[in-house]
């Protein structure tokens, strides 16, 4: 046996194996990535021309995922009906299975997207919560690029699944997979510099820990409508 | 206003920076530069050097030119720049600079040091607050505003932040379109002091890492490049056909007509509303030889078999070529209206999902649901492996066949790996001898067709194990070794109780047909060799 691959990185490798052919088109002489903190301005190569993507005919670059749908007895139903009506009638639309916070007052100013993609609800504090603006998405999408090696978040978050947890100018932000798709939860406070909710990463965390699901479509067919 | 006066009234500047502030508002589209990805001020960290255009297609968020990419942190101005004003000319001026991955204290899984920044610091023309627009990357919904960020989330999934802007127009649940205002430049950081910028992410969910920011430097430039050049020729294309066999035709692009471009198919909306699914159009095609003068920009996918449910699906088709503008083409949208008709042969048990997606069924294009009662008119065969083992010899390395309950099993050609989404990238070499010893069985059928139970539970339709129909032949590396690599056309319909058949249906079995329209199409791929040149040192 000459070589060996795993099927299951087949795609990825596939795709991985684009950026090689680019090498000259985009950057005649692309810069080590990990040494380009020495590389001074004036020494730079400025481009005209950037690459377009090469990637392999046949292969789908934007894939949707199994919707691992939980049960309806699994439904929050104390939880969902905090949320105003008009967020309980996108949430019975939602393609993905809705998480929504169980304490607080955060889910009663909950406003909901639902799209053929994805499901996202925006939550601005008021009393207790003042200042906390929370949005929680999840998309049963997957993109497939090249040049992506495989990387395994270290962090886990309810019950074990492996999670990101990222600060983006200050917002805190998780992201992981259950039930089949991937959500992510933001939580952004109004002064972060100020507030000890965003201080640390704790008041992300139990709120993803505290998060209950409260229904979606139960659609199981794939496909945008 | 001058932008002088408007120095004066709403920033703290000095005198000279008023005056490099004018220097820069000469800066000429003409001149415009860039350094490549993952090239970082000096001292401000390790990039990432990234040629994927994560967003292929958007609009550059600044409604104007001249805009700069550059570090807020590490340019004048900044907490650890040279010094100087934020409207120093420096930051005002070309080249641009990435800064995705910039020195920072957070995780961030795609940098080469697993911190870093998330996204791109953009600059407009001046440093003027609240005056110059910021405008949707993409069509999108917004679906978060918080006390200074704006999340606009498009059809595919991919999540567009817009952080620090003032003035902004948008709420909460609006849809917007593509270059739609949603607010200015400005430096609202909930009362922390910052630059006027507006900082810039992509975020998707990217597999083999989890929904994460994604370079977007190269979208950037892409876009920026569109908004100040010349006008581009749009790509052009045609929607030859959206039958229950085939979606089909060609995409061009006129600035570069040799090199293929992406098609988008878009089912039951365009290319605001729904999912677009890109492939690349890189099929030989003989009449395009002579009509568009170069041969390899068609394209032919089987049709999402998700959609086999007997109403009407209106297909839209856009040429996608890495620019602003991707227009329909010519004949989108047609309609397909399919029914499912069950292929015979046995239904074997796709373990759980991690194994669906392991084989990469997609619930979209290669699963459909199906009644009990039809699920038992069906015999059960053996389990399917957990995973697909994929196997060539160097001696033919792109003639693939599965192994599959000890057979090997032809993948009888490109299309048909295409249908499988199997590549010979991902074949375990093997040498002549060990292929020979495995007996050669069915060929792999034309297409996935994957089953979906009312509990979940997924089975494949397929063959019985067993010898091939044409017996073994030889395995002297000529890839044309006669072992079954057509397809037997035993997959007949189920007649008569299968309630889930609505409206019209193929006139014969249906898998030969498919393999029949793709042989009469007179397709010849090249995507094989396109493939393996990545295997290149």
């Amino acid at each position: 046996m000459n070589r060996t691959l795993p099927f299951s990185a087949l795609w990825g490798t596939l795709l991985a194996a684009a950026p090689m052919m680019l090498a000259s088109s985009a950057c005649d002489a692309p810069p080590d990535p990990r040494s380009s903190d020495d590389s001074p301005g004036a020494e730079t190569t400025a481009q005209k021309q950037p690459a377009v993507n090469e990637r392999i005919g046949g292969a789908r670059a934007v894939e949707e995922l199994h919707v691992a749908w939980p049960e309806r007895s699994k439904i929050d139903a104390a939880v969902l009906s905090r949320a105003p009506s008009e967020a309980r009638d996108a949430i019975s639309k939602a393609v993905v299975p809705v998480l929504l916070p169980r304490a607080g007052v955060l889910v009663e100013q909950a406003r909901v997207v639902a799209k053929p993609a994805f499901v996202a609800a925006s939550m601005d504090g008021s009393a207790e919560e003042s200042g906390l603006h929370l949005s929680i998405s999840a998309t049963k999408i997957v993109h497939r690029h090249a040049g992506i090696d495989r990387v395994a978040p270290a962090r886990s978050v309810r019950a074990g699944r492996p999670a990101w947890v990222l600060q983006n100018e200050g917002i805190w932000s998780v992201s992981w997979e259950e039930n089949g798709v991937s959500y992510v939860v933001d939580l952004e406070c109004a002064r972060p510099s100020e507030d000890a909710r965003c201080a640390t990463e704790d008041r992300v965390l139990a709120i993803v820990e505290d998060l209950a699901f409260v229904g979606g479509s139960f659609e199981t067919r794939g496909g945008a409508k | 206003m001058s932008i002088r006066r408007r120095l004066g009234t709403t920033l703290v500047a000095s005198a000279s920076a008023a005056v490099s502030l004018l220097s820069a508002g000469q800066a000429l589209a003409d001149d415009f530069s860039y350094n490549p990805p993952g090239t970082l001020v000096s001292g401000s960290g390790s990039g990432r050097f990234d040629e994927t255009i994560y967003a292929p297609g958007m609009r550059f968020p600044i409604e104007e030119a001249p805009a700069f990419l550059n570090s807020q942190v590490w340019g004048h101005g900044g907490g650890s720049g040279p010094g100087g004003s934020q409207c120093d000319v420096e930051n005002f001026s070309y080249p641009w600079w990435d800064n995705y991955c910039e020195t920072r204290s957070w995780d961030m899984p795609l940098c080469p040091s697993g911190q870093g920044h998330q996204g791109q610091d953009i600059r407009a023309k001046s440093c003027e607050k609240n005056v110059h627009w910021v405008v949707a990357a993409e069509a999108g919904s917004v679906t978060n505003i918080g006390s200074y960020s704006v999340y606009i989330t498009a059809a595919d999934g991919t999540r567009y932040d817009y952080l620090h802007m003032g003035s902004v127009q948008v709420s909460v649940g609006q849809d917007v379109e593509k270059g739609q205002h949603i607010g200015k430049v400005s430096n609202e950081f909930g009362g922390t002091p910052t630059t006027v910028h507006m900082h810039f992410n992509l975020r998707q969910n990217v597999a083999g890492v989890g929904n994460v920011y994604v370079p977007p430097y190269l979208s950037l430039v892409t876009s920026y490049q569109a908004l100040i050049g010349p006008p581009v020729e749009p790509a052009v294309g045609s929607l030859d056909e959206v039958s229950c066999d085939a979606i089909r035709g060609w995409t061009q692009s006129p600035s570069s007509p040799e090199a293929p471009i992406d098609v988008r198919l878009y089912f039951d909306g365009g290319p605001d509303t729904a999912i677009g699914h890109p492939f690349l159009a890189d099929l030989s095609r003989e009449d395009l030889c002579t009509a568009i003068g170069s041969c390899e920009h068609a394209f032919q996918v089987p049709p999402p078999l998700s959609l086999y449910d007997g109403v009407d699906h209106v297909v839209h088709a856009t040429a996608s070529d890495g620019s602003s503008n991707a227009p329909e083409v010519a004949n989108s949208p047609m309609t397909m209206n399919c029914a499912f008709e069950l292929p015979s042969g046995v239904r074997r048990r796709v373990a759980d999902l991690d194994s669906a997606n392991a084989w990469h069924f997609s619930p979209f294009w290669d699963e459909i649901a199906v009644s009990d009662g039809i699920l038992s008119t069906i015999d059960e065969g053996e389990d399917l492996d957990r995973t697909p083992r994929l196997v060539a010899t160097s001696s033919a390395p792109e003639t693939l066949y599965l192994v599959d309950g000890g057979w090997r099993r032809a993948v009888s050609d490109e299309i048909v790996g295409v249908a499988w989404q199997f590549h010979p990238m991902g074949a375990e070499i093997i040498s002549d001898e060990e292929l020979a010893a495995l007996p050669a069985g069915k060929p792999l059928r034309a297409r996935p067709i994957v089953l979906r139970s009312a509990s979940g539970d997924l089975w494949l339709v397929d063959d019985a194990p067993g010898p091939g129909s044409t017996g073994p032949g030889g395995l002297g590396g000529s890839g044309d070794d006669g072992d079954g690599a057509t397809p037997d056309g035993d997959g007949d319909d189920v007649s008569g109780s299968c309630d889930c058949v609505v409206g019209r249906a193929p006139a014969s079995s249906a898998w030969t047909t498919v393999f029949a329209a793709f042989v009469a199409a007179g397709v010849a791929r090249r995507r094989l060799a396109r493939g393996r040149r990545g295997t290149r040192p």
